[in-house]
């Protein structure tokens, strides 16, 4: 019988459980200290990651996509021709992840391939995934399973903050952040995405307030007073203690909200973001 | 070599190797150049590695015909490739070697028929094709290529005018795409696509051979951007020597043994000298002995080219020397909204335009611009909406002059302390309205409050204070509160009247005539009695005020 297989690429940043539980295929990208390559989440977790980083604080690790030999392989892997392939990646605007992707179906033309740009990053693209994965788990079709996905890509809130503003800077990753780079002054703005891109929120000054100001946002943006029908999550790169914080917070002013996603900012998007990176992302369906 | 009018399979791998080599070579020219997509400058690592990748697929396989070798290359690229430059090339490569049939060997015709199809096949691959990018250098060296062929079928010459093709569409490059206009540099992608078939064509010319290669033939430089290492001579020198009979050659003989890049011209009584040194002090002695020196200039080369670097501003010359990208200056792009703010002190200046400001006028307290000067200003600005932040109360009447002698649409709004300016400046978004950033602007205004530490310049008694000249003094929101001998102990009375329960951080901008040290330490000091508050300090370089206090 035929099924239907999503892959990922490695930038969801979800937790192992939660990729094991929902069968997700995953295709890492590649980090990269000098001359030094790892794969993400197999040569190099999160952990090891942000211990790097602070090993080598001069050096400003750089990403890379998957080769489309890569996809090549995974999808001959875990699907036959019969299969339908989902193939759900970090945004095409701030990876060329999805070209490679694509070359690789054009490589393989008997299978069935949809390649689909989530127009996300880190979990703000996981949770995504999850809500596919979950539908898929129920049997839906592959219309049905993407119709669902743009309705939680609609209803999707995200904002994050940073701990400075070098990694994003230095890698060049900044889409319309940019008026936020450059400033003399620590700022630590509130940042989200917008069309697949890093946007600029507001400049905020103190790590203190930024960290109330994602809370407000978020109960701005989602216009949810319970959080009974919210699904929420939080990221965070080597700031367990806020993002504890930040969860605590959120269990306040959303009383009835269910289980809050928990998850380590990976090594791409870490190495984009830097560490003592803390972002929400917020949906209700 | 003799001219190749085909190439085997084994000319082939030669040729790819050599290629590859010279990439490598290459590699950090082409990493300079990188702007787009993304300024990540690693275009060239990532290319040369996926074309190292793919060049060593050729060393596995033991068949002598291109076509293999041509299919082998693509396999090695699509698992090597690299970042986004890396994936395209690996288009490029397996469109190439979709053409090849199953051929033995490449004639011109064969030749110019791979190299269109790389292009074609790179189209095809791109989500999204951008011209000005290494695709348009592709395509239209890829044309070239085929008339080249219909001219003559001769591989060498297919490739040759291939290449003159490639360079002059890469130099063509920032006509088409504005971000590589605006940094003044060509495509990245494509400068890496022209080196890997400059190698090739310089394998088949006998220029270089199979990976043999340490030098870069100087008649490729990429303007501007040089490696460091890469400069052996450091001081471009450069005067003329005027005389009567000057000896060129002895002068040449011993500029030689000195430096490089030398160049010596002139008639006899006037002679121009042109030369890269470590020494150019010898140079300079060694000419003085034939007559004087006009015209002398000296430049460090390395000092030169970290700014070029630095700065993403490179431009790249070629050996067809007919054309040739110059660096541009960046020029003010016309904004909807910009902002003219006034403000004392180099830091403070700074810190304004690192927050949007686009014309900041120097002055303040005892400085104040005149109407003419704000005018001048908001003409100047690179906007039809001006908004002036005046940052001092006498200021503000001044500015407020401003919008009855302009065509252009001016908002002032009242700041009247450098705090308040530099808080508006953080809430200003230049993607929004000018009536919302106004309204933001002024509302950001309210949440700050402000202290300034200056001296009395008179003898006075103001709110029940003696104060004697020379005194420090502590004021908050313009009015004076505080008075005494010492500066620290001035600014901790100060702060101690600012703070609240809802004081969140407190920043410190100090003055010309304050040492970094002592506001450190007064940071420090200030740390420990409020532990609660985040705090800053910055050097704002201000004259008059030993410190501006900033309490949000």
């Amino acid at each position: 019988m035929s099924k239907t297989v999503i892959v990922i690429d490695s930038t969801a940043d979800l937790p192992k459980s939660i990729r094991e539980e929902l069968d997700l295929h995953i295709v890492p990208l590649n980090v990269h200290f000098g001359t030094e390559v790892f794969r993400d989440q197999v040569d190099l977790n999160s952990q090891s990651f942000y211990a790097k980083l602070k090993e080598n604080k001069s050096m400003i690790p750089r990403t890379s996509q998957p080769s489309p030999a890569q996809f090549v392989d995974v999808y001959k892997q875990v699907a036959s021709s019969d299969d339908q392939i989902i193939s759900f990646h970090i945004s095409n605007k701030a990876s060329g992840t999805i070209q490679s992707a694509l070359i690789a179906k054009s490589l393989l033309p008997e299978y069935n391939i949809e390649v689909i740009d989530s127009e996300g990053l880190s979990i703000h693209y996981g949770m995504q995934v999850i809500e596919m994965a979950k539908k898929a788990r129920e049997g839906a079709s592959v219309e049905e399973i993407l119709k669902h996905r743009e309705l939680v890509k609609k209803n999707i809130q995200v904002c994050f903050t940073v701990e400075t503003l070098e990694y994003i800077h230095k890698n060049g990753r900044i889409g319309s952040a940019s008026a936020f780079l450059g400033t003399v002054l620590s700022i630590k703005p509130i940042l989200s995405i917008e069309n697949g891109m890093v946007s600029g929120i507001e400049k905020i000054r103190g790590r203190k307030r930024a960290l109330k100001r994602l809370v407000e946002y978020i109960v701005e943006k989602t216009a949810d007073s319970t959080g009974e029908n919210l699904y929420l999550g939080i990221v965070q790169g080597d700031a367990m203690e806020e993002a504890d914080a930040l969860e605590a917070e959120l269990r306040k002013v959303f009383p009835k909200v269910g289980s809050i996603l928990r998850a380590d900012m990976g090594p791409i998007i870490g190495a984009h973001a830097g560490p003592g990176t803390v972002g929400i992302v917020a949906y209700k369906i | 070599m003799a001219n190749v009018t085909k190439i085997d399979g084994d000319t082939f791998k030669q040729m790819i190797s050599a290629a590859s080599s010279y990439l490598l070579d290459n590699k950090e020219r082409v990493d300079a150049l990188n702007v787009f997509p993304v300024p990540d400058g690693d275009t060239g690592t990532n290319m040369s590695l996926t074309f190292k990748a793919a060049s060593e697929e050729l060393g596995k396989i033991s068949s002598q015909k291109v076509s293999d070798l041509a299919q082998a290359l693509a396999r090695g690229a699509l698992m090597g490739a690299r970042g986004n430059s890396g994936v395209i090339l690996s288009q490029l490569l397996r469109g190439f070697a979709n053409e090849t049939d199953a051929l033995e060997v490449l004639d011109g015709v064969a030749l110019a028929k791979c190299l269109n199809g790389a292009s074609k096949m790179a189209y095809r691959a791109v989500i999204k094709p951008v011209e000005g990018t290494i695709l348009t250098v592709a395509r239209e060296a890829g044309e070239a290529a085929l008339r080249a062929a219909r001219e003559k079928n001769d591989a060498q010459h297919v490739l040759t005018n291939f290449l003159t093709a490639a360079h002059e569409s890469l130099n063509n490059t920032p006509k088409q795409l504005p971000v590589l206009r605006e940094a003044g540099v060509v495509d990245a992608g494509g400068a890496g696509y022209v080196v890997i078939w400059e190698g090739a064509v310089k394998f088949l010319t006998g220029d270089i051979k199979a990976q043999d290669l340490v030098k870069v033939d100087d008649t490729t430089t990429f303007a501007g951007v040089l490696s460091e290492e890469s400069i052996e001579f450091q001081y471009c020198t450069e005067f003329l020597v005027q005389g009567d009979n000057i000896p060129q050659e002895d002068l040449k003989d011993y500029l030689a043994d000195i430096g490089d890049s030398l160049i010596v011209v002139g008639d006899g009584d006037l002679v121009k000298i042109h030369v890269h040194t470590n020494n150019p002090g010898l140079a300079l002695e060694k000419a003085v002995n034939y007559g004087q020196l006009l015209k002398i200039k000296i430049e460090n080369m390395i000092e030169q080219n970290k700014e070029a670097v630095s700065s993403g501003k490179a431009g790249w010359t070629t050996e067809s020397g007919a054309v040739e990208f110059k660096s541009t200056q960046k020029k003010d792009v016309e904004q909807e909204l910009g902002v003219v703010t006034v403000a004392a002190g180099e830091g403070i200046s700074v810190i304004m335009q690192s927050l949007g400001a686009d014309r900041v006028i120097s002055g303040g307290q005892t400085m104040n611009p005149s109407t003419a000067d704000i005018l001048d200003a908001v003409e100047n600005c690179p906007a039809q909406n001006v908004i002036i932040l005046p940052n001092n109360k006498n200021i503000v009447t001044t500015a407020e002059q401003v919008p009855d002698v302009t065509e252009k649409n001016v908002f002032v709004i009242k700041s009247k302390t450098i705090p308040q300016g530099i808080k508006a400046l953080l809430s200003y978004d230049p993607d929004m309205s000018a009536e919302d950033n106004v309204k933001n602007m002024k509302d950001a205004i309210k949440e700050v409050k402000t202290g300034e530490v200056t001296f009395a310049v008179r003898d006075t008694n103001m709110n029940g204070m003696q104060i004697a000249e020379k005194d420090v003094i502590g004021l908050i929101e313009g009015k004076i509160q505080t008075v005494g001998k010492d500066v620290s102990g001035v600014v901790k009375e100060l702060v101690s009247k600012l703070v609240d329960e809802n004081s969140a951080i407190l920043t410190l901008y100090f003055g010309a005539d304050i040492e970094e040290d002592a506001a450190k330490e007064l940071v420090d000091e200030l740390n420990e009695q409020y532990p609660d508050l985040e705090m800053e300090a910055y050097s704002g370089n201000q004259p008059l005020y030993y410190y501006l206090i900033s309490v949000e």
